[in-house]
């Protein structure tokens, strides 16, 4: 018995590349996105607000009052005051422990949808943010699947992404983790496309630079980059460059290797001063001094491995941004100098010698009428555009740029581990922790079906792309192609899609498996493989439909085999859809058909939920039944969530949060089995005999309340007396 | 579209065959889950029905362990939340009443039957809510839980040889030592991954005892023992160890590792069955630093 199988070919995928898809498909994509946002817009309301939520809602409002605060000073005549350290203290101060680019767009949309068009509660308002990144994720999806695999793999691609359970829940929520989503995306599919079109990758930078200032694990993100170069043919003109070095060492010149020399050894001084305290200072001449040793080694370095880059096929494009980075730098220097309190040299040395950096390069650049060498621009453009753009999108670094700096990584390399139940035992603090962690909740918690297929669609890819390796050995790596040549027929490859894709599945899992990353969260740190899977699974399906297709009459006519398989990818898709219909409002409880669904996590010890959002569905209970002026307590609900309720009118004004349990008419539990101690506690000092009410699904309770026997004067019927 | 024209393969038949598997599957699942969802109705008509049968020496277990609508729906009678009824001691008890919704009790109930002394009495349906009513026969009996009968032990540690006692029992509780976690009493914990109720018994840096006289025991001494979800996170936290003493003879010793999981032990008593017997719990260990101990005992 012998098997074939046959696969897309380089062929068909060839087929699905470029214009012939252009405009009418970026339609289609543009529609599947919005029609995702007013789906994400009219489901929020069941979905309470998570406990973070609450945190992002008050830091997103201070940080974006910066904004509010520049422009009414730049009306005064005063922008200075708005970058002074008191100014940024106030404003930033706020949850400095996450970088700055959600909050701000957090803001920026409460701002716009409640406060200046009045459309939306503040809640829904700061969540649009997230919102319209899930969309703007959904579109690069289906772009992606479209330049990859076709229409029809794209559809069935962004379609299984939007549907998986945990991700349409993530999708609503005014948090970091669908951003983080849209923007390994953005920053990969940029890159991807910067490989051949070297003007994309300045917008990887500044990607990237953004995806940096939304969640830290987009630092990871050039891990990912790096793999895609490594197996690309860059890489080999990457170590062809060394043979050169050689050269370029000795074209170097003694003076200037001299030079060199004397820079390094102030460089090293100026480290010294900058990093002891008792040298920091806030001298113009030590500064200067640092600009000088800061910039140049870098500078000559480039050089010196650049330095026989012959004439490009395709001239650099960058000049002009190379000259804007450095026209917006100097206004940033010099807004700092002339109105600002430069109290930390550093800030301005930074700026300087990113400064330094991009006007020498596009002076050198434009001077020799040469390219930067293909090899070298995906390195390049991230590099210095990357920490650039964190830096100016996060105002608080601008002051005390190293100490704040140092205590983010700090944190973020030692970060909290809230607790976990996984199977039964809690993890938390300190490591290791089960680096089995993301792949059993991956197995648990997407749907089976939708595992299955990207099994196939993975199996696929990795024969195809081993096949498409030996022919593009034989017919690209030997030729006598230049680099960009070479590059425009590798990304055509299934190698190199199959491995674009399989590097961005397969990282953000790893770096959880890692024994030091602490598992809290869910399935949220690694929400940002999805779209790679689901772009995988895309495969599965298009093989699967011909498969399908295979076993109808031949004479079928093209209509009926489309109408087939779009038929047979709805079906495809139910488990997912019903999978978030049936509870998406606890989709963080979301457990699939193998773990025997939501109500068997918690039988074998796996985290119920978390978060505490699960309160919203008991609130018009604690509205009808808590007595005027009543209070009640909560297990986890941070304060900010609290008042959100009662600003948009969910919760009753004159109901209060009890500053103890004893205070309290009520106690409202989110059901997370590490809390469950302390509401037996509270069950039997409220000498309650069970809870009076509860929101559930599938019978399982995911809140519930127990009413306090001592302080209610008639007790409450429960519903099933 | 052209490609379609390719014949299916046989591996293309499989995957289509699998895909469908698991389609159908996941259909009967989410049919199966929405079906065996209970009402309020539900739970009212069967909370009613139990307590017009209701007879002082029953008892009732609620299954799965998280259906807290049940134990509320029955809150004035005695009852436990259970994800194994099939596992528990229910002392002083002649009929089990099984409130189960999921088909949470189809393997136990199965499990129960099977003993000697178990029989099934009557099984109703309430909409998506199953109540079981079994009887007891001696033999099936629990003769004496030490959880329900704490109040009569007597708690001592024991340094250098000297007895101190922990008692008398004060607001349900022996104190050994003024820390506030240095007691032994019934205490409702979620452990072993269910609310249960159990002996709190945090080890001191003495061995601590917890004896109990004339027990009449019955053929085996049944012992689950585990720690805290919190204390198993303590990375250097050290076994518990507990010595069973039956008739002032060393039994067994047990040990609960520093997990969270709950650990079951049955022990033969052989010669020593069925007559009234003195029985001590020595608990100890190395380092006794969050060591949230905790156990369940009956004897059957």
């Amino acid at each position: 018995m012998s098997f074939t199988m046959e696969f897309p070919s380089d062929i068909d995928i060839k087929q699905h590349q470029g214009a012939s898809y252009s405009r009418w498909w970026i339609v289609v994509a543009a529609v599947l996105a919005l029609a995702y946002i007013f789906l994400l817009l009219g489901t929020a309301d069941p979905i309470g607000y998570a406990k973070d939520e609450g945190y992002y809602f008050s830091a997103s409002r201070t940080n974006y009052g910066w904004f509010v605060n520049l422009k009414d000073n730049i009306l005064a005549g005063t922008p200075a005051k708005s970058f002074s350290n008191n100014t940024i203290r106030r404003y930033w101060d706020n949850n400095h422990e996450h970088p700055s680019f959600c909050k701000i767009m957090q803001g920026f949309h409460n701002s716009l949808w409640e406060k200046t068009l009045g459309i939306m509660n503040p809640g829904t308002s700061f969540r649009m943010s997230t919102m319209l990144q899930a969309g703007l994720a959904l579109f690069i999806i289906f772009m992606i699947g479209l330049h990859f695999f076709g229409p029809g793999a794209a559809l069935f691609a962004t379609l299984m992404f939007a549907f998986m359970p945990r991700v349409f829940f993530h999708a609503h929520l005014n948090t970091y983790d669908m951003p983080n989503v849209f923007f390994w995306l953005l920053t990969m599919g940029l890159f991807w496309k910067g490989l051949t079109r070297p003007g994309y990758l300045i917008l990887t930078g500044i990607a990237w630079g953004l995806a940096m200032s939304a969640r830290n694990a987009a630092f990871f993100i050039p891990v990912a980059m790096f793999l895609v170069y490594l197996r690309s043919p860059l890489m080999k003109e990457f170590l062809r460059s060394f043979t050169r070095i050689g050269q370029g060492i000795k074209a170097f010149g003694l003076k200037r290797w001299l030079v060199t020399l004397v820079w390094i050894a102030v460089l090293g001084a100026a480290a010294f001063m900058q990093f002891n305290p008792d040298f920091r200072a806030t001298s113009w001449g030590l500064v200067a001094m640092q600009i000088v040793a800061f910039a140049l080694p870098v500078i000559f370095g480039i050089t010196t491995l650049i330095g026989d880059t012959k004439r490009s096929e395709r001239p650099i494009k960058s000049t002009w941004f190379g000259w804007l980075l450095m026209a917006s730098s100097l206004c940033m220097l010099g807004i700092s100098i002339v109105y600002g309190d430069v109290q930390t040299p550093f800030n301005v040395l930074l700026l300087t010698a990113w400064l330094y950096l991009a006007g020498y390069i596009c002076w050198y650049y434009t001077r020799h009428g040469i390219s930067m060498p293909a090899w070298a621009r995906p390195i390049v453009a991230p590099i210095v555009l990357g920490p650039l753009t964190f830096f100016i999108v996060w105002p608080w670094l601008y002051h005390d740029t190293w100490s704040r700096l140092g205590a983010f990584f700090a944190r973020h390399l030692d970060p909290p581990a809230w607790q976990t139940m996984y199977f039964g035992d809690m993890i938390t603090n300190p490591p290791p922790y089960p680096s089995s962690y993301p792949f059993v909740m991956w197995f648990f918690t997407i749907p089976m079906l939708f595992m299955f297929i990207a099994a196939i669609g993975a199996t696929i890819v990795i024969i195809r792309g081993r096949k498409s390796r030996k022919d593009l050995k034989h017919r690209i790596m030997s030729s006598g192609l230049s680099a960009d040549a070479k590059m425009r027929q590798w990304k055509q490859s299934s190698f190199a899609r199959g491995w674009l894709l399989l590097v961005c599945l397969a990282i953000p899992p790893l770096v959880i498996a890692m024994p030091s990353t602490p598992v809290y969260g869910g399935t949220k740190h690694f929400l940002h493989a999805l779209p790679f899977m689901s772009l995988i699974a895309s495969v599965g399906f298009i093989w699967l439909g011909k498969q399908l297709l295979g076993l109808l009459p031949e004479n079928l006519g093209l209509k009926a085999k489309q109408t087939i398989l779009a038929v047979f990818g709805l079906f495809l898709l139910m488990p997912g859809i019903y999978g978030t219909a049936s509870g998406y409002q606890y989709g963080l409880g979301f457990y699939n058909e193998i773990m025997g669904g939501i109500i068997a996590a918690p039988e074998v010890g796996m985290q119920q939920s978390f978060w505490a959002y699960q309160t919203r569905a008991i609130l018009p209970w604690l509205n009808e039944h808590v007595p005027q002026n009543g209070s009640v307590a909560w297990n986890n609900l941070p304060w900010d969530c609290f008042d959100m309720y009662k600003r948009e009118g969910k919760l009753r004004k004159d109901i209060r949060m009890a500053p103890n349990t004893d205070l309290a008419d009520f106690y409202v539990t989110t059901v997370w089995q590490m809390f469950l101690d302390g509401t037996f506690e509270v069950e039997t000092s409220y000498q309650a005999r069970g809870i009076v009410a509860q929101d559930d699904i599938f019978g399982l309770p995911m809140v519930i309340v127990h009413q306090n026997m001592k302080r209610i004067k008639t007790p409450i019927k429960t519903p099933w007396e | 579209m052209s490609k379609t024209k390719r014949r299916t393969t046989k591996l293309g038949i499989a995957a289509l065959a699998v895909t469908a598997l698991i389609l159908i599957y996941t259909l009967v699942f989410y049919v199966r889950l929405n079906n065996g969802t209970p009402t309020n109705e539900d739970w009212k008509n069967a909370a009613a029905h139990i307590y017009n049968h209701w007879q002082k020496t029953d008892y009732a277990a609620i299954t799965p362990q998280w259906a807290y609508q049940g134990e509320s729906a029955i809150k004035n009678l005695r009852q436990i939340m259970t994800q194994s009824p099939q596992d528990e001691s229910y002392p002083d008890t002649d009929r089990l009443w099984v409130i189960s919704i999921h088909s949470r009790f189809d393997t136990g109930r199965d499990s129960m039957l099977d003993r000697p002394g178990v029989s099934l009495v009557e099984q109703k349906s309430f909409g998506a809510v199953t109540v079981d009513l079994l009887k007891f026969a001696d033999a099936a009996k629990v003769k004496f839980d030490f959880v329900q009968h704490i109040d009569r032990a007597e708690v001592f540690v024991m340094k250098q040889k000297h007895k101190n006692p922990c008692g008398p029992m004060r607001n349900n509780r022996f104190t050994c030592e003024p820390n506030s976690w240095s007691w032994v009493g019934q205490t409702h914990s979620f452990i072993g991954n269910a609310k249960r109720t159990v002996i709190w018994a945090h080890p001191i840096a003495d061995s601590l005892n917890i004896q109990f006289y004339d027990v009449m025991v019955g053929t085996k001494l049944r012992i689950n023992t585990a720690l805290s979800l919190f204390a198993a996170t303590l990375p250097e936290g050290t076994p518990v160890m507990m010595d069973v003493y039956v008739g002032g003879e060393l039994m067994k010793t047990l040990e609960q590792p520093n997990s969270a999981q709950m650990q079951y032990f049955e022990i033969d008593l052989g010669k020593l069955s069925n007559h009234l017997r003195d029985i001590r719990f020595t608990i100890h260990t190395k380092n006794n630093g969050r060591r949230h101990f905790m156990f369940q005992a009956y004897t059957i």
